[in-house]
């Protein structure tokens, strides 16, 4: 192995992840090698020397107030929960109270077929709407149109 | 998976296991120990609200560490923010100085800092950049491998490699002094 191989490998060497005969080989390389071996033998002491690093100490009370935190959530999402379940309950009975007034309002629920039996009544009295059409057509002259209905009915009487 | 059922002991079992790790990570990266604790209370209150979301698949202490990385790093920059207009005062001091704001002396941390070498590996993990400094405490401290902090800082393997190899070249030309060792010893 080469110093270079060495310079790219040797943060893997040092935590023990090379394979083996990878290791090894460099393992080997050092044994020659004093500026590798410099290198690698400083990286793993600052490495070691990294455990002076003092851990902090969580305060006694970390999990306590960890926990009022977690109560506080879980009532929030607790009252969350009732809330979206009182409004579903609200949205359902509106929904069930509308079906009941849809269903109940029988003029709707009959005006399609009311429609229909308009229309035959229509069919039915054509006549009239023809005569209705007739007298429209005078508008304001309907006393004229009652002078001549008047007429016409005497006419007849005259010629019986 | 009790945790996820809204188990209250379970969950208070979650914060007892991780609550060292999450605490001391934060620290390492933050450098208050103060800071630290409540961002490592709102790692756990975090994990319980997207309990759902979690999959058995991955790594539980990834995705807490995830969590966690993404919580500090949003911390750190929001902090530079709120510092940014006395950046001129902080131009040629130590960035160590910066993270570092509780000087209590109270706690086990601050009565060790007196040492020497303690402070001088403080400053030297405080001084790293960033990214660098989160992937070697998460390699040092907390014992992940490559692909685990991969994962928790969303990178490619490659990437933390290249990162850990400058984090370790850092620090060993920061205490270099304080290494006592020479090319002969075992390697």
């Amino acid at each position: 192995m080469k110093c270079e191989e060495v310079r790219e490998k040797k943060l893997e060497f040092l935590d023990n992840v090379l394979p083996g005969a990878t290791h090894d080989a460099l393992d080997e390389h050092l044994l020659t090698c004093t500026r590798c071996r410099q290198e690698v033998t400083e990286l793993r002491a600052a490495w070691d020397i990294l455990d002076e690093f003092p851990d902090p100490t969580p305060s006694g009370d970390f999990v306590q107030r960890t926990m009022a935190s977690f109560q506080k959530i879980r009532s929030r999402e607790r009252k969350a929960v009732a809330l979206r379940r009182a409004v579903l309950a609200v949205a359902a009975g509106l929904i069930l109270v509308l079906s009941v007034v849809l269903f109940d309002s029988g003029p709707v629920a009959e005006t399609g077929s009311g429609s229909a039996v308009a229309d035959e009544d229509v069919i039915e009295n054509l006549d009239l709407v023809e005569d209705l059409e007739f007298l429209e057509q005078f508008g304001d002259d309907l006393d004229m149109v009652m002078e001549y209905e008047f007429y016409l009915a005497l006419s007849e009487e005259e010629a019986l | 998976m009790k945790v996820q059922r809204g188990d209250e002991s379970a969950f208070e079992s979650l914060v007892e296991i991780y609550k060292q790790s999450i605490i001391q990570t934060a620290y390492r990266y933050v450098g208050d120990s103060s800071l630290a604790e409540d961002l490592a209370q709102e790692v756990f209150l975090r994990v319980y609200r997207a309990r759902a979301r979690y999959k058995p698949l991955a790594a539980f202490k990834t995705w807490v560490f995830r969590i966690l990385y993404n919580l500090v790093v949003n911390e750190v920059q929001a902090r530079k923010k709120r510092f940014a207009f006395s950046l001129e005062s902080l131009r040629g001091r130590d960035r160590s100085e910066f993270f570092i704001s509780d000087q209590k002396a109270t706690t086990p941390i601050e009565e060790m800092e007196d040492k020497e070498l303690h402070r001088k590996v403080r400053e030297t993990v405080f001084n790293l950049p960033e990214k660098q400094r989160m992937a070697l405490v998460l390699n040092k401290y907390e014992d992940l491998s490559y692909q685990e902090i991969a994962e928790v800082m969303n990178m490619s393997l490659e990437a933390v490699k290249s990162m850990l190899f400058r984090a370790r070249e850092n620090v060993r030309s920061k205490l270099v002094a304080y290494l006592k060792v020479e090319a002969s010893d075992e390697v």
